[in-house]
């Protein structure tokens, strides 16, 4: 949790009852913890521990790995964090499926993680144990053995009710962010379950996933299968444009790389020669383009509404960064008609960049704009700010009258978050009647360090334009913008000294 | 006549069932007095009784008519049948008479529509106004809904049998039949404050159940906004063509176009209040935002300061009275060096300024700065003391020290610090005396007690008691019995009698309290009437609400006549919370502000409203009627505003139906109409929390407590029963439960078991259980082999 000191959380040991209370629980926990890892070693066959007592070992037959389930249940319900027991309930789950059972029950395991979560809802593992969980029920569902579903509609409804557990997984993340709307893990578990839900089913169609059991783990590995199924954005988001051009576009502007890697959802039994069942299957269980679409928009929703809650939210404008460029091209095949014509013509980069100025400009008007005079010694909505200022520079791969064009409705909007900058500025120093000096440092009081660089940001960008014009107008403009841009970094060395050193510098690369 | 046996006469005698004489009933009894309750109604509560349809509300509404019959009701007939005090004078004591039952607070009913409980119909009953000179009202109602059933005035039970025979079409008829209640005084508490801390300390919220109140709306006229709009339209060119409605959805839910209707907003309280809304400009929400910060960092600063200690240079008589604030009295210098006292302050702000940083993961975080913020300026903080110590009108604080536009200090006065009057509606405030006006210090002491309620529970900081408000009283009541108060209803105080002393009259002393015979109240008639005759109680105390008293005996200058109409309206009336997308479950808990002189209303003070439906259990169940409480009040000076006061509360009725009706575009749900109404007035004197002067008893020991004008919390009545309170039992604790009480509440929270304990164990027994089934194998096994 934010701001619990630590020295607080240790001076519970000082009450003589509840050190004693704590130590009677270590004592059981590490009595706990000597006990299962003999139980593995046993299980396994590995010599026993040189500590451990050699003549009951030995003779003791196998313990069955349905015990050490239960004990890592009970251990992982009182602590949650070491990971070292969740890897042994994974082993122990793959163990059971080698010895002979089909596959295991997810449903445990979203119950035991969900009730850690609520313990501790920062835990790496338990997150992890989660995805693993999950991933693992996706890329099996595909692939069961006949003998489990008989008949193809069996199938097609055990597909069904998966992705509903997946579906659910949404509902799940904004109850957590519900409680702590800033807990990055649940927003990264988030973007996990879309991207579950976005390759659901698709893509191994495409490429059938190989069996894991006789071949070497680098195979799999390579399999894009499997890949499907780690979190990452960019398969599945081919798929939203057409096919032949999104290895450039979409692509490279919303990488959302792996969350876990493809190895450790662990052993693919083999998928039976059936092309034309895992067509079928596909079109039950994929989402069109219409309902990606529709994925996409809610969660782009999802991250207003988590702004407007509480802007002061880092993982929800990261999220809403990355979401942006996806976004604008939704938007622009959904303008240029019904959304399968025209697509080439849509995505033309000129109009693709006239469509993320007109994002850039609504970003900051609806919410920057609101953020930044409610509480502007907020640094979230600043570091947006930022973002939404170099993602709306136009480039120059467009014809040039094109160009002009562009540069003139950039130059429009920097102008105006100028103007409401220097306003907000106004407004700050108007009760600052304090001249010394002296007193102008930040932890002496608020003096809007980020109001001045975000205004520094910005001129230097309009100065960059002024000077690309190359006429004397312009050029008289830049030299007035410069010297207002010197201006801030010359407040910001009084206000901030600790940093005068990068304000120099930038002070510097202006020259 | 003989002094009486000591066990006959009570410590204190408290007159009436409102909620402060509850309160003091229940503290005085913990404090060990021994305690008389008595109450003319056969209900508990008085003003803030919940009344029930079919009992409570009828006998209400007749004790309202018989006054009307009683016109020429004068007190010196009464006082002649007297016979007790008339005997009493002579021994040099004096009674001092107080209002009968129907009187109080000079209560006038104006208008109603209800259902009898006798029959199932409607009917409609236009009352004149109690003084006979007033012209008929003109019913404010849509006359398609009530021509047909209304009835000329029938006060009498004869006229109610043959009421079946009238038509009545007025939709569903039946349906005030049962579940319904309503409060007369709806009032909702702060979630964080001087009535939560009284309900959690004295242990009485064990009787109740809240809610969290789910918006407070501001209703303003589309021109006060002209403004804001002129701002969104200079942006218009820009903002996008394609389909970016995301957010311009909930643009639409606050911004109408209906010719000439009054606009709602949410009333910008919190930070995301502030961020999210459409009624401020952005550099509007720069001014407020530092506003409000600097409001919660006074409040931080001096939460160990009581308000009034703040500016202690000018009071003469500044002894410190809490005793909490002695830590910081020993540093206070002598009153002339003002800027001394600047000084002090301003390094007790630096030092709480440091630690009200955000910190905690409250709900919506309230106002509570970025973590790593460093701390404010001290010059506002300086600028906002000077004008509390110098008696600055919060009016003129807000327009030129905060600069504030006009339009958003009446929001701030009337919706953030919930104040009816601001200083506007006086022509020349120089007139009126300082006590009067409402000042910095107030606006600000107003303004805290809503600020730290925020983001404490829900989106507001409000809490909505079930059941109607009525039930803090009852509770109240109920723990006052616990600890041993007597209670008689239905024995209505008739006078108080007072010792004379040689020093003359206001040095008398009081003695007694004279109780009427048990009285036939209302229709429910089966009461046991034997206990007829009239009762002197003998006590050292009286505490007797101001709404008793006769005016000659308060000799407060100002009156404040406070109108209210009820309304039950079918349909809700509002229906997009907000933003917060599904998640609305459509429940009505709302609050509503309409600032003075709003256009097309032209009301002299603020109207409060309270608006809730059957997920607080006060409206009829499961039908979608909700029940709105709508009040203003205008300074008493002599004039008659009955008619242009009810009719502004009429009027308001339909501008918040029409403000929800405009962003209703489901066709499938019906549009919101009002069904049923009751519209009521009483005076009341301008209370202490604005007058700031304890105003003097006629006699030592009785005790006159003030209600709030108007209010939408009740926390007053906790400070004005702590200040009865401290002047009768100086040195006890207000509220304080009782040792036995406290220790086995002690023992019950102690009970908390450590599950992570009993898991472990129960792990623990697994292992062992293996263990030990190895073992009987093993022996198994070795027997075997043996065999």
């Amino acid at each position: 949790m934010h701001g619990q000191k630590r020295s607080e959380y240790k001076s519970r040991l000082l009450n003589p009852e509840a050190a004693s209370n704590l130590a009677s629980k270590a004592q059981q926990w590490n009595a706990l913890s000597q006990e299962l890892l003999s139980q593995r070693r046993r299980l396994f066959g590995f010599s026993p521990s040189p500590l451990a007592d050699a003549g009951t070992a030995t003779d003791a037959p196998p313990p069955s790995p349905q015990i050490l389930l239960t004990l890592t249940e009970k251990m992982l319900t009182v602590n949650p964090d070491p990971s070292h027991l969740w890897n042994i309930r994974r082993e122990m789950l793959l163990y059971l499926i080698q010895i002979g059972s089909s596959t295991f029950d997810v449903q445990p395991e979203l119950k035991l993680t969900a009730h850690c979560l609520q313990r501790n809802p920062k835990a790496y593992a338990t997150w992890f144990h989660r995805k693993w969980s999950i991933a693992y029920l996706l890329s099996h569902v595909h692939i069961s053995n006949e003998a489990s579903f008989p008949t193809q509609q069996h199938q097609n409804e055990h597909m069904a009710s998966a992705k509903l557990i997946v579906q659910t997984e949404l509902d799940l993340c904004a109850q957590f962010l519900l409680m702590d709307e800033r807990n990055f893990h649940c927003w990264n578990y988030r973007r996990f379950v879309v991207a579950l839900l976005g390759s659901y089913g698709r893509i191994v169609n495409d490429y059938p996933v190989r069996s894991e059991k006789s071949e070497s783990k680098s195979d799999t590995d390579n399999s894009y299968g499997v890949n499907s199924y780690t979190g990452t954005w960019s398969v599945w988001l081919d798929l939203l444009n057409d096919q032949e051009e999104t290895s450039t576009g979409v692509l490279q502007k919303a990488l959302m790389g792996a969350q876990i890697s493809p190895s450790s959802i662990g052993v693919v039994s083999s998928l039976d020669e059936g092309g034309d069942l895992s067509n079928n299957i596909s079109r039950i269980a994929t989402m069109s383009k219409t309902e990606l679409n529709e994925l996409i928009f809610s969660e782009w929703e999802f991250t207003t509404s988590k702004i407007q809650d509480n802007f002061s939210n880092g993982s929800a404008f990261h999220y809403r960064s990355k979401l942006l460029p996806i976004v604008v091209d939704a938007r622009m095949v959904a303008s240029s008609g019904s959304g399968n014509v025209g697509i080439g013509d849509a995505a033309s980069p000129a109009k693709e960049q006239s469509a993320r100025l007109t994002m850039a400009r609504e970003e900051w008007e609806d919410i920057l704009l609101n953020a930044i005079f409610t509480e502007p010694d907020d640094q979230t909505p600043w570091w947006y700010h930022r973002f939404i200022v170099a993602w709306a520079k136009p480039s120059f791969d467009v014809k040039e009258d094109e160009y002009n064009a562009l540069r003139a409705n950039y130059e429009s909007l920097l102008s105006d978050m100028a103007d409401s900058l220097r306003e907000l500025l106004e407004v700050e120093k108007e009760n600052d009647m304090d001249e010394n000096v002296e007193n102008r440092d930040e932890s002496k009081g608020i003096k809007c360090k980020w109001a001045y660089l975000g205004l520094h940001l910005v001129l230097s960008s309009l100065i960059k334009i002024q000077l690309e014009k190359q006429d004397d107008s312009s050029s008289e403009y830049a030299s007035v913008l410069l010297e207002e841009a010197k201006e801030c970094l010359d407040a910001l060395m009084v206000i901030d000294p600790c940093r005068s050193e990068r304000y120099k510098l930038l002070a510097d690369e202006a020259i | 006549m003989k002094d009486p046996s000591p066990d006959d006469v009570y410590d204190v005698v408290i007159c009436g069932t409102d909620l402060i004489q509850s309160i003091l009933s229940s503290a005085l009894s913990r404090a060990g007095k021994k305690v008389l309750h008595c109450d003319g109604n056969e209900w508990y509560g008085g003003f803030d009784a919940v009344l029930q349809n079919g009992s409570s509300l009828d006998s209400f509404i007749e004790g309202c008519q018989q006054v009307i019959s009683q016109l020429h009701y004068d007190i010196d007939s009464r006082e002649s049948a007297c016979d007790v005090s008339d005997k009493l004078k002579d021994n040099g004591f004096r009674m001092l008479e107080l209002l009968p039952r129907e009187k109080y607070a000079d209560l006038r009913l104006h208008s109603h529509t209800f259902i009898s409980h006798a029959t199932t119909q409607v009917r409609k009953e236009s009352i004149d106004s109690v003084t006979s000179k007033l012209p008929a009202k003109p019913e404010i109602d849509d006359p398609t809904k009530s021509s047909s059933a209304i009835l000329e005035n029938n006060s009498s039970n004869a006229n109610k049998s043959d009421g079946a025979e009238n038509k009545c079409d007025t939709p569903e008829p039946c349906m005030l039949q049962h579940g319904f209640s309503c409060d007369i005084s709806p009032s909702l508490i702060y979630a964080s404050g001087d009535a939560v801390y009284g309900l959690v300390k004295s242990g009485v919220a064990d009787y109740l159940e809240f809610k969290s109140l789910k918006g407070l709306y501001l209703l303003m006229a589309e021109g006060d906004s002209m403004k804001q709009k002129n701002w969104s339209e200079r942006n218009k060119p820009y903002s996008g063509k394609v389909g970016a409605k995301e957010i311009s959805k909930d643009q639409e839910s606050t911004i109408q176009t209906l010719d000439h209707s009054l606009i709602r907003y949410r009333v910008p309280c919190s930070k995301g209040d502030v961020f999210r809304s459409k009624l401020l400009s952005p550099v509007e929400k720069r001014r407020l935002m530092k506003f409000l910060q600097l409001i919660s960092d006074y409040g931080a600063t001096n939460e160990s300061v009581p308000l009034n200690e703040a500016d202690s240079t000018d009071a003469g008589d500044a002894t410190p009275r809490t005793s909490d604030a002695h830590g910081v009295q020993n540093e206070s210098p002598p009153p002339e060096e003002n800027s001394a006292v600047a000084t002090s302050t301003k390094s007790m702000a630096d030092d709480a300024m440091y630690s009200i940083n955000e910190r905690h993961l409250n709900r919506g975080r309230a106002l509570s700065r970025p973590q790593n913020k460093a701390k404010p300026s001290s010059t506002e903080m300086d600028s906002l003391i000077r004008c509390i110590r110098d008696d600055v009108d919060f009016s003129d604080f807000l327009a030129d020290v905060v600069k504030l536009p006009p339009r958003l200090c009446s929001v701030v006065t009337h919706a953030m610090a919930l104040a009816p009057f601001g200083n506007s509606n006086h022509s020349d405030p120089s007139q009126i005396e300082l006590h009067h006006r409402y000042l910095t210090k107030c606006g600000v002491g107003d303004l805290l007690r809503h600020v730290s309620a925020l983001g404490r529970f829900g989106d507001t900081a409000f809490l909505v008691p079930m059941y109607g408000s009525g039930e803090l009283s009852q509770a109240f009541c109920r723990s006052g019995a616990v600890y041993g108060s007597t209670y008689m209803l239905r024995r209505a105080p008739i006078s108080v009698s007072v010792k004379l002393n040689e020093h003359g009259v206001h040095d008398s002393v009081v003695r007694a309290v004279i109780l009427s015979g048990e009285e036939h109240i209302g229709a429910a008639c089966d009461v046991d009437t034997e206990d007829t005759a009239k009762k002197e109680v003998m006590c050292n105390h009286v505490i007797v609400p101001n709404t008793m008293v006769p005016r000659h005996l308060m000799n407060s200058s100002l009156r404040v006549r406070i109108y209210r109409r009820i309304s039950i309206l079918q349909g809700k009336i509002i229906t997009q919370g907000d933003i917060k997308d599904c998640s609305d479950d459509g429940e009505q808990r709302y609050a509503i502000v309409i600032p003075p002189g709003t256009n097309g209303l032209d009301n002299k003070s603020a109207i409060h409203g309270v608006a809730l439906d059957d997920s607080a259990f006060v409206a009829p169940a499961g039908k979608g009627f909700t029940v709105l409480h709508l009040t203003t009040s205008v300074l008493d000076d002599g004039k008659d505003c009955d008619s242009a006061c009810l009719d502004i509360l009429g009027k308001s009725v339909q501008f918040l139906i029409a403000s929800q009706s405009s962003d209703d575009d489901s066709a499938t749900e019906k549009s919101t109409q009002e069904c049923h109404h009751l519209a009521f007035s009483y005076a009341t004197d301008l209370p202490l929390p604005f007058t700031d002067i304890e105003l003097k008893s006629p006699a030592s020991g009785l005790h006159i407590c003030h209600r709030d004008i108007q209010s939408i919390t009740c926390d007053y009545a906790f400070r004005e029963a702590k200040r009865i309170f401290e002047s009768i039992c100086p040195d006890a604790d207000f509220l304080a439960l009782a040792k036995n009480v406290a220790d086995s509440i002690i023992y019950r929270n102690n009970d908390d078991s450590d599950d992570e304990k009993l898991v472990l164990s129960s792990a623990l027994d697994i292992v062992r259980n293996i263990v030990d089934d190895e073992n009987k194998i093993d022996e198994i096994d070795k027997s075997n082999r043996a065999n």
